[in-house]
């Protein structure tokens, strides 16, 4: 059993034990242990290795700024890295594992770097593997990479899942100790939306940790007293083990909650952790202090802990670190570690004091508690195998002197935990009453109160507390009750100045997580590295996960005794988020695999699947890509079958993924006129045109079709990628640029479900689908016709459009009879062969026909690259016009659209590869063009492709190469024209 | 139950734009033929067989039970001097929702607030759930519950029902196709 759990009224359930591992050995705590108190109960010392020089390292405190405690939890695919054991809930059968050692902890081999010390001095990157260059990427890199880190990944798929949400509040409190829930209380009773957020899964902060007393009762019973009282009120919310991690412009907190570290697997359909986004309209700010370590040799050994974890040890959970303990400190704060052990009969070995006044009421307290006290000491060194065994001590007449001891307390005095404070970016300011930094400019609406302000007194921290949380919620129009205040126990305002000390016998360390020494920061001093910024990076002082929380300040004082100036003048650094180490998994919350970005279907969907379809992703949407028959083992044979029934009997395509947008408005005309390149007002009511839009900036937007329903009535139809640009493009058009027209634009894309039927037997298939309907005859519905009717009792639209080039309509019906359709029409023509295609054959043809798409709407070509330049309209005003006249943009060497087919008509073609004449350099200032789009076209029995050929207009049946480095292929190619199937559109009109 | 899940079948909707300077005569026509107030704000306001939406300045969403594609047909020859009228019946998947935890579930998927106090009976807001686009509106609570309705373009209405279901199945969700 435990060997060092002593009696007390602790906030532990002695009646539910808890087994737990460490290494693979057994070990028993109890239900409100963390990690750390279990460890310290079972006289567990040595937790893992540090970072740099592999050196022995315990629990240094009991809170989230822990640097050297660092595990592995759990196994397998839930093997977490890193995790601070000091906040780590047990649970029954957790494993826990130490890190950065091998073959074990206690026996190290990665330990001899430190007999290296000497060369792994601040800046010993920079200096070491700079020559010779070669050797960076090849030597010098993978070596750091292997060494560096601590813990290891479980590489493994993340078994469980995460979530985000958002909250709104009144008033957010940040810490539930003492101020915050004074503050939350006040604010709560006012009526008004609180949320109070602490880390810790046990409200109250230091009450649990200090024998205190307020209003009579023991300060943590106030404290579970006080949030009975919150979790009561109907709109407070409180959220324990939830860290605040982040603050962001707008009144915006992240926080993490972690909803399920405390279980072995989240229950069911819990996540493992929620990343919440809150707002608030005011905040106040309750994150406590911080205790500073104090400078020493060998204060890194295990078994020298912070005085103030001490007695957290002692009085939350009932756990002696150690049996003899010895006390080192330079504030008044440490001598109640010394009471508080003494209390608990804990021997305590002296209290080194490193001032040579103290105020007579400590020297009384300790006299009376048989302590022996040394006044202006201090710790030199320790002496240890794996923990702390001996104290190297010199005392105020520099006798050196050993003091044997198990366990070290030090206190350096308190930091305001000022973090969130600077994440908009104000830096701390310094108070020379505390000898610390406070919060400096506040983010907007944010208060801070307690010991985050410096305020270290219980009844402090309880009036401003309460004062701000009444202040914030009247504010927002919330008035609070008044409330008396709190009567609490008698205390002296501790001082708590800045003590560095300066004489230590070997290494005394600053930041514990990055092994950064006091000699490393003498180094970088001497090389001139002397601000607070220059400093963190050449020594990488706090820059270690736990951002030098217990380290930044010792380092600045340090640089600034070492340059002769004043803390206060040097600074010190601003934090950034996360204020704790926040997994990329939370921030991910559902959106990961499969659900990754959200994903569109069309009407057809379920019928193209139940077809066997194989689908692509174009943009959100998953289109159908082709459909193969059974049998059919490769897409291009599918795809040579689909093209092949199109142009000699009918297919059908679902086209509905394009744009649609519904133009209407007495200025439609006008208006449709400015956004295209081409005339549309002159179009006639029934009737389609094609369109080009061009950019601001001359080059091509977009491409589609437009069809005039009514005088005042268009329907303009996009590419399916630039749906939304071109709706939110008409938008500012009309919004922005001319809101004088009468113009009113929507999106109909999700109304209507649109299929192409194309192919020689097309209309025979419409005459049988739609019956009297509608008359399309070819002398009733010619090419480019298009009309509005009913049909089976519901609205349709049909079009008669081309993408492939054959005899072809479009047919468009609400989206909820999207699926019927398909049906329909796949019915009407089963005995003339109908075949459904997808977007590869759609493709194969729009190339044949030299249609141009988005690989050749690319946002870098022109209308006279695409062949389109006799669109442009001379006869009115259109976005665009001005800038397509720019000399570049009709320069007489620009690429323009040819097609090309290899002279060997099987050799395959790539997109991408480069146009050189025939006996060219394979060099970029030989470069002519590029080919854009291939496709083998089973129509012609060979290898097509689209491209963009310098003066390619006057290079008709020319000889060129299409050189493709990447694939390694050099094809000879003939240069023809882009349209390589029924040039003069007969077909389309038949 | 802590959530109910319905999809809302055979709606009529439609979007009615104010054409250049009609909006005022829109608005009343609108209240004489429908009863109906048309909100200038994203509110939601029903008149005789008809809920009305502002979606933005100059224009809404109309809606009508068991409407179907008719409805917006019908509304030409009543507003079509005034508005653009287009047909959207088919193009919004819509789920009404409420339960006692429909609130925790909202929380996971719109980033806007709509506690009783922030967002009331009649209010409707133009958002995002789960990376899709939605529009949705408070109706009057059942039974002291609160009760949603979200619309989502069609085709994205399988991803919002399956980040639905995954965010509420901690409470139980129960779904009805109506």
């Amino acid at each position: 059993m435990s060997t060092n759990r002593i009696a007390g009224g602790g906030a532990i359930d002695r009646n539910r034990p808890i087994s737990f591992t460490f290494d693979g050995k057994v070990f028993a705590g109890f239900k409100g242990d963390t990690l750390a108190s279990a460890l310290l109960a079972a006289g567990v010392r040595l937790v893992g290795r540090s970072f740099k020089y592999h050196r022995p390292r315990g629990i240094l405190t009991a809170g989230s700024e822990e640097p050297n405690a660092l595990v592995e939890l759990r196994s397998g695919a839930r093997r977490e890295a890193n995790s601070r054991a000091t906040v780590t809930e047990l649970f029954e059968g957790l494993e826990a594992c130490s890190q950065n050692r091998w073959p074990s902890l206690t026996f190290d081999l990665g330990a001899v770097s430190s007999l290296l010390a000497p060369v792994f001095v601040a800046g010993f990157y920079y200096k070491t593997f700079m020559w010779p260059a070669a050797f960076w990427e090849k030597i010098y890199e993978p070596a750091i990479r292997r060494a560096a880190g601590l813990g290891r990944a479980s590489l493994q798929a993340d078994p469980d899942t995460y979530e985000k949400a958002h909250a709104f509040c009144d008033v957010l409190v940040i810490g539930a100790g003492p101020a915050g829930l004074a503050a939350a209380l006040s604010a709560g009773r006012s009526g008004a939306r609180v949320i109070l957020c602490d880390e810790d899964f046990l409200s109250g902060g230091r009450l649990n940790a200090d024998a205190r007393e307020i209003d009579g009762d023991g300060g943590a019973v106030w404290a579970q007293r006080t949030h009975a009282e919150l979790a009561s009120l109907p709109q407070v919310r409180l959220m324990m083990r939830t860290t605040v991690f982040g603050v962001y412009d707008g009144n915006t907190y992240a926080a993490l909650e972690r909803v399920s570290d405390h279980v072995p697997i989240p229950a069911p359909h819990q996540p493992r952790q929620r990343f919440w986004k809150i707002i608030a309209k005011r905040t106040v700010l309750a994150s406590g202090a911080i205790e500073r370590p104090l400078v020493f040799g060998g204060n890194d050994r295990p078994g020298v802990m912070m005085a103030g974890a001490v007695r957290t040890y002692l009085n939350r959970f009932n756990v002696t670190p150690g049996r003899r303990i010895a006390l080192f400190t330079s504030c008044d704060d440490g001598w109640k570690t010394g009471a508080a052990l003494a209390h608990a009969q804990v021997d305590v070995a002296a209290i080194i004091d490193a001032r040579n006044d103290v105020h007579p009421d400590l020297l009384a307290e300790a006299k009376h508690a048989h302590t022996p006290v040394m006044l202006g000491a201090q710790v030199l060194d320790t002496q240890s195998a794996r923990g702390v065994s001996a104290l190297l001590v010199r005392d105020a007449r520099g006798r050196k002197l050993r003091i044997a001891a198990d366990t070290l307390a030090m206190s350096g005095g308190w930091n305001p935990n000022t973090a969130l404070s600077t994440h908009l970016g104000s830096r701390p300011r310094w108070s020379e009453a505390i000898g610390a930094f406070v919060p400096g400019d506040l983010p907007p609406f944010m208060s801070v109160v307690g010991a985050a302000a410096g305020e270290f007194s219980l009844a402090g921290a309880l009036n401003t507390g309460a004062a701000a949380g009444r202040e914030a919620a009247r504010s927002v129009g919330f008035e609070a009750p008044a409330s008396r205040e709190w009567q609490v126990d008698e205390e002296q305002s501790g001082a708590n100045s800045l003590w560095i000390g300066s004489a230590s016998r070997g290494k005394a360390f600053v930041d514990f997580q990055h092994d950064v020494t006091r000699e490393d920061l003498a180094l970088a001093a001497r090389e001139g590295f002397k601000s607070a910024e220059h400093l963190k990076r050449y020594t990488t002082l706090g820059m270690a996960t736990d951002q030098g929380k217990t380290s930044a300040l010792n380092g600045h004082a340090i640089i600034a005794a070492l340059t002769q100036r004043e803390t206060a003048d040097l600074g010190t650094i601003a934090s950034r988020p996360p204020y704790t180490p926040v997994a990329i998994a939370a921030l991910a919350g559902a959106h990961r695999g499969r659900d990754f970005k959200p994903v569109r279907l069309t009407a057809g969907y379920a019928w193209a699947q139940a077809r066997g379809a194989k689908f692509v992703e174009a943009g959100e949407w998953l289109r159908a890509q082709w459909f193969p028959l059974v049998g059919e083992t490769d897409w291009l044979t599918s795809v040579v079958r689909e093209v092949t029934a199109v142009r000699t009997t009918v297919g059908v395509c679902d086209v509905s993924t394009l744009g649609k947008i519904d133009v209407q408005g007495n200025d439609a005309a006008a208006f449709l006129d400015r956004i295209y390149a081409n005339l549309i007002s002159t179009l006639a009511v029934g009737r389609v045109r094609y369109g080009l839009m061009l950019r601001e900036d001359g080059m091509v937007m977009d491409d589609g079709t437009v069809a005039r329903l009514d005088n005042d009535h268009y329907i303009v139809s996009t590419t399916t990628a630039n749906a939304a640009k071109v709706m939110q493009h008409l938008e500012h058009a009309r919004q922005v640029l001319w809101p004088a027209l009468d113009v009113q634009v929507a999106s109909i894309s999700e109304q209507w479900a649109q299929y192409a039927i194309a192919g020689p037997r097309s209309r025979l298939l419409l005459e049988r689908l739609l019956g009297n309907a509608l008359d399309v005859s070819n002398v009733a519905f010619p090419y480019l016709a298009c009309a509005e009717f009913s049909w089976q009792g519901r609205p349709a639209r049909l079009f008669r459009i081309s993408f492939s080039g054959e005899l072809a309509y479009e047919l468009a019906v609400p989206a909820r009879q999207g699926e019927a359709a398909v049906q329909a029409i796949m019915a009407a023509g089963e005995t003339l062969d109908v075949v459904p295609y997808g977007t590869e054959a759609l493709g194969v043809m729009r190339i044949e026909k030299g249609h141009v798409a988005g690989n050749e709407l690319n946002g870098t070509t022109t209308a006279a690259d695409l062949g389109l330049g006799k669109l442009l309209s001379k006869k009115k005003d259109f976005i665009g016009r001005v800038l397509a006249s720019r000399p570049g943009l009709n320069a007489p060497d620009r690429p323009v659209l040819v097609g090309v087919t290899p002279v060997n008509r099987m050799t395959r073609l790539h997109a991408g590869a480069h146009f050189l004449s025939i006996a060219a350099q394979p060099a970029l200032e030989n470069d002519e063009g590029f080919l854009s789009s291939v496709a083998f076209s089973p129509t012609l029995h060979t290898w097509i492709g689209l491209g963009f050929l310098s003066r390619g207009a006057a290079r008709g049946a020319e000889r060129i190469r299409c050189h493709d480095p990447v694939r390694s292929a050099d094809v000879e190619v003939r240069v023809t024209s882009p349209c390589f199937y029924d040039p003069d559109g007969g077909r389309l009109k038949s | 139950m802590g959530v109910i899940a319905q999809v809302r079948q055979g709606l009529g909707i439609a979007k009615i734009l104010a054409r250049k300077n009609e909006a005022a005569a829109l608005a009343q026509h609108v209240q004489s033929h429908f009863n109906c107030a048309l909100p200038t704000s994203p509110r939601r306001t029903c008149g005789n067989d008809i809920a009305v939406m502002g979606i933005g300045p100059g224009s809404w969403l109309a809606m009508c039970e068991n409407g179907g594609n008719d409805f917006a047909s019908s509304l030409k020859p009543v507003l079509g001097s005034f508005a653009a009228i287009s047909d959207q019946s088919d193009a919004y998947g819509v789920f009404r929702l409420m339960g006692p935890n429909l609130r925790a579930v909202l929380s996971k998927l719109v980033p806007i607030d709509i506690h009783d106090r922030a967002f009331k009976v009649g209010d409707v807001a133009e958002t995002i759930a789960g990376h899709v686009g939605i529009l949705f509106w408070r109706l009057e609570d059942i039974a002291g519950s609160p009760v949603f309705d979200i619309a989502v373009a069609r085709s994205f209405s399988v991803s919002l029902r399956h980040t639905l279901i995954q965010s509420a199945a901690e409470f139980e969700l129960a779904w009805e196709e109506s």
